[in-house]
């Protein structure tokens, strides 16, 4: 879907991104993720065709056509949309552009949203969510959401987050998404990608990821483990490791727990501030 | 998108409207109730509309992606399925259409109005109008937000016009100091020849900047990152740099060696030993009884400039144009440089005397107090060593327009030089350039004339004019009928009665015209006209007399046939457009102050309909003060506060009697 070779991306003399390679598969759920600052909206922001990379480079695949900006839906972290329009008007001028015929208004009608009213009329949250039904009303083989879904309420996240799943379920959409709030979205990605130090420090499939990272829970210190994060409590200590072996514990009496989506990122980008 | 795009575009030419009009009318009032400026509603409105529009051109262009940049939709524009050329496309289209809607209003509406006297002309303008554009289209990108745009707009405007400046000298030192000065003048192109002076190699290189400056924002657009404007490196621009030179010369050169379209008036003298010299555009020729022959160096700098004098028993002459004084050699025809003026210097007369040449020229000198002072001077010109003298003279509040010569017929009328201060009518010593020798008191030869004719009141102002070199008319009414009767002074103090004509049309005689003979034996003609000051010009006497050719053509000029002569004034400054019968258009005053070098063709023989365009309830309702006669001071007019259009016609003088000469049988 996706290939990105030796990419690089920076402002001015600042590097922002470095030696960047890259694969999206057809239908496939991408979470890129990383600390703050770490290049996860520039790289994306490129993929959408937002920003143009120089050196490296940068192919869409042949499952997104001969126009591929028309089948690629995009949503900044940022409202990006014409505030003065009204959602009646912002509709008509998508859909003409993205040849919809037919706009599904499920979400907008579910989220009571007032078409006759000014975008600028509506909240962060609101806004999200009629950007969100623009882009899934083309049904976009890409679909590219950077921070979307925390702005909005848990009841139209739900509805949202329903929505996009049926496209990944019905194979029609690949998705890349950049987060840092995991809890909703623990079931979506296949893939996890963080970013860091400008770089990918890791890429890899979730359900891989889920058993390379573990957490051991010891009353003892453990200085000879080689752990991610590393965290101390008076009755006890905790180790994010990666890549967990069997061999790490050595009959220590120590506890091994599996992590979430949510704890995994953390111990990778806890690692960085360490 | 192109709907929404034609939305925006139209939002933003509305909201320009409403501010230009609501600035237009405040200037406008400040103008008319603080300053006594003699300025008319539409010397109002031309000197507000064209920096509006050009302003309205540079909004339209600045606005291409102001919304995005207002309502943070740039990555939403960007994430469309458009190509960046497509989104510039989608996006100019409706701007073009609208500033090409407002500049064919403009045209429509308003030149006919103002007829761009005291600028450039219509095409040029346009030309401006579109750069402006395209300049404001390639800042349009700076992302910068609410005061700092306009600032920077601003500072970007300021720059595109140094630029034009920068050119403006490139071009005026190529011509002027480089190529040759008298080359700047002899353009007869599309746009030159209805401005001669326009400076169309600026125009062209301006044009040309905006387009490379356009280009450049199509490349930074299509081609770069905007996230990262500003910081991409200065190599990626160095390429423009070939682009922009080649543009330049592109359009300098283009503009130089442009198809020039030749059309110009044909003008006629007569010459020593019969022949007839001919001036056509910019080139020089002389018929002589076996060919004609064109003069080997082109010494016509400037239409309708070039002037003739001959001298007796000598088979040579002298021209001069604004700027020289040549010989010229009618064996070899070739021109030899005598003297060469300073532009700014005027022209005052030329006398041949012996081997001698004298100049009267005036102009602008710092004295030795370092003061500049308007003074005349005394040039003499010795033709064997070809050095000259100059040297102060005091005629420069005198008129000294009144020279000797002798005619084709070799016959000497007149063989000093006229001088006219106050009522006096003096000679000029040629020794050292003094007022010496008073002829005539022109109040003695009124007081002679009423003395024989005691019915006859004294003159009202402008009643008493000299007439070419040699004769004066004097104009006095008379106390009991309604005729005002016409004298003739001669050279010799002699006054003879000359034309009656009723008073009821002779309110206030203006000026006298003549008009030149067409070839040795046709007669000399002098033609009175009179301005009432109310909607006319009429012809009043019409008489043939004798005389020396006259060069003191200030009012008046030729056409090629020979056709119509039309005298303005100064200050008749409501004329704008004449249209013959057919409503042909034949021709345009485009200048208030150079309406007398102006002269128009008219298809039919007795009439032309001239429209009048005037800004109030007077026929001659933009009057000034400031521009008038002395001697029409008491004339009041009515200051207008709309304009308005009126359509008179004009009794134009006619020459019945007039023959075409047959060049081929000369």
């Amino acid at each position: 879907m996706i290939s990105i070779k030796k990419l690089n991306y920076g402002f001015g003399t600042k590097k922002v991104l470095e030696n960047i390679n890259l694969d999206i598969r057809e239908n496939e759920a991408v979470l890129i993720t990383g600390s703050n600052g770490a290049g996860k909206t520039t790289l994306l922001r490129i993929i959408a065709g937002v920003l143009f990379p120089y050196p490296g480079t940068f192919q869409y695949g042949l499952a997104l056509g001969n126009q591929p900006m028309s089948r690629i839906g995009f949503i900044s972290d940022q409202i990006s949309l014409y505030q003065s329009m009204s959602l009646q008007e912002a509709i008509a001028f998508h859909s003409q552009l993205y040849q919809v015929k037919n706009f599904d208004t499920t979400i907008l009608t579910e989220a009571k949203l007032d078409l006759k009213k000014k975008i600028s009329d509506h909240s962060v949250g609101q806004k999200l969510i009629f950007h969100l039904s623009l882009v899934l009303s083309t049904r976009p083989k890409l679909l590219l959401l950077d921070e979307v879904l925390h702005a909005i309420d848990p009841y139209l996240r739900e509805i949202c987050l329903k929505r996009i799943l049926d496209l990944l379920i019905l194979g029609e959409t690949t998705l890349v998404m950049v987060n840092l709030n995991f809890h909703d979205i623990e079931n979506i990605p296949q893939r996890v990608v963080i970013i860091r130090d400008n770089t990918i420090a890791l890429d890899q499939p979730l359900e891989i990821l889920k058993d390379k990272v573990k957490k051991i829970v010891s009353k003892k210190e453990m200085p000879e483990l080689h752990a991610l994060h590393e965290r101390s409590f008076a009755d006890r200590h905790e180790y994010y490791v990666y890549p967990f072996e069997e061999s790490m514990l050595k009959d220590q009496g120590c506890e091994v727990l599996d992590l979430n989506l949510n704890d995994i990122v953390t111990a990778f980008i806890g690692g960085e501030y360490a | 998108m192109l709907k929404k795009e034609f939305k925006d575009a139209i939002k933003t030419f509305f909201f320009y409207c409403g501010f230009s009009i609501v600035l237009s009318v405040l200037t406008y009032l400040a103008i008319i109730f603080t300053i006594d400026s003699g300025v008319s509603s539409l010397e109002m409105i031309e000197i507000l509309v064209h920096p509006f529009m050009l302003l309205l051109a540079f909004t339209l262009g600045v606005s291409f992606f102001l919304r995005e940049k207002f309502e943070g939709a740039f990555e939403y524009l960007l994430s469309l399925p458009l190509s960046r050329k497509q989104i510039i496309f989608r996006k100019i289209i409706p701007r073009l259409i609208i500033l090409l809607a407002a500049l064919t209003l403009y045209a429509v509406m308003i030149v006919p109005l103002t007829g761009f006297r005291h600028f450039v002309t219509f095409p040029s303008f346009a030309c401006i109008y579109i750069s402006v554009f395209f300049i404001g289209i390639s800042l349009s990108l700076n992302r910068r937000k609410g005061v700092a745009t306009v600032f920077q707009s601003v500072f970007f405007f300021i720059f595109s016009s140094a630029i034009f400046f920068l050119f403006t000298y490139l071009a005026v030192y190529w011509q002027f100091f480089i190529k040759d000065q008298t080359a700047y003048f002899k353009k007869e192109g599309i746009f030159a020849k209805i401005l001669q002076d326009e400076p169309l190699t600026i125009l062209a290189a301006f044009a040309a900047f905006s387009l490379a400056f356009f280009i450049m924002f199509v490349f930074r657009f299509t081609h770069t990152d905007l996230k990262n404007q500003g910081k991409i490196p200065l190599t990626k621009y160095i390429r423009f740099v070939p682009l922009f030179t080649l543009i330049f010369f592109l359009g300098f050169f283009l503009n130089e060696y442009q198809p020039r379209n030749t059309q110009a008036p044909v003008f006629r003298y007569e010459f020593a030993g019969g022949r007839l010299l001919q001036e056509n555009g910019y080139d020089v020729f002389i018929h002589d009884r076996v060919g004609r022959h064109r003069i080997k160096l082109d010494i016509s700098n400037q239409i309708c400039n070039l002037l003739i004098q001959k001298t007796p028993k000598e088979d040579r002459c002298f021209l001069w144009d604004d700027l020289t004084l040549y010989r010229l050699d009618p064996q070899s025809y070739y021109p030899q440089t005598m003297y060469s003026m300073n532009s700014d210097d005027t022209k005052l007369f030329v006398k041949k005397s012996g081997n001698k040449v004298y100049l009267g020229e005036a102009g602008w000198r710092r004295t030795a107090s370092r003061q500049f002072m308007y003074t005349s001077r005394l040039v003499t010109i010795d033709l064997d060593s070809g050095k000259h003298k100059v040297t102060d003279a005091d005629f420069i509040d005198a008129n000294p327009l009144f020279i000797n010569s002798a005619d084709s017929n070799q016959r000497s009328i007149l063989s000093e030089i006229r001088a006219f201060k106050n009522d006096r009518i003096n000679t000029i010593d040629l020794q050292n350039g003094s007022l010496n020798k008073i002829i005539m008191h022109t109040k003695d030869a009124i007081a002679s004339i009423k003395k024989k004719y005691p019915d006859l009141s004294d003159p009202k102002p402008g009643q008493f004019r000299p007439i070419g070199r040699t004769e004066l008319l004097i104009g006095l009414e008379s106390k009991k009928t309604n005729d005002v009767s016409i004298f003739k002074l001669d050279d010799k103090g002699v006054i003879s009665p000359w034309q009656t004509e009723n008073a009821k049309r002779l309110e206030l005689i203006q000026e006298y015209v003549y008009r030149e003979t067409r070839s040795d034996s046709s007669p000399f003609e002098a033609v009175i006209i009179r301005w009432d000051y109310k909607n006319q010009v009429h012809r009043l006497c019409f008489n043939e007399f004798k005389s020396e050719k006259e060069r003191f053509i200030r009012f008046i000029r030729s056409e090629e046939n020979m056709d119509v002569y039309l005298f303005f004034d100064d200050w008749s400054r409501s004329f704008e457009n004449i249209h013959d019968n057919t409503r042909k258009d034949i021709g345009r005053l485009p200048s208030t102050y150079d309406i007398g070098y102006k002269y128009f063709k008219s298809a039919e023989w007795n009439t032309i309909k001239l429209n009048v365009f005037t800004s109030g309830f007077g026929a001659v309702a933009k009057y000034s003060r400031k521009y008038s006669d002395p001697d029409d001071s008491k004339v009041s007019f009515f200051r207008p506060f709309m304009p308005w259009i009126k359509n008179y016609i004009v009794k134009v003088f006619a020459f019945p009697d007039l023959k075409e000469i047959d060049f081929g049988k000369l």
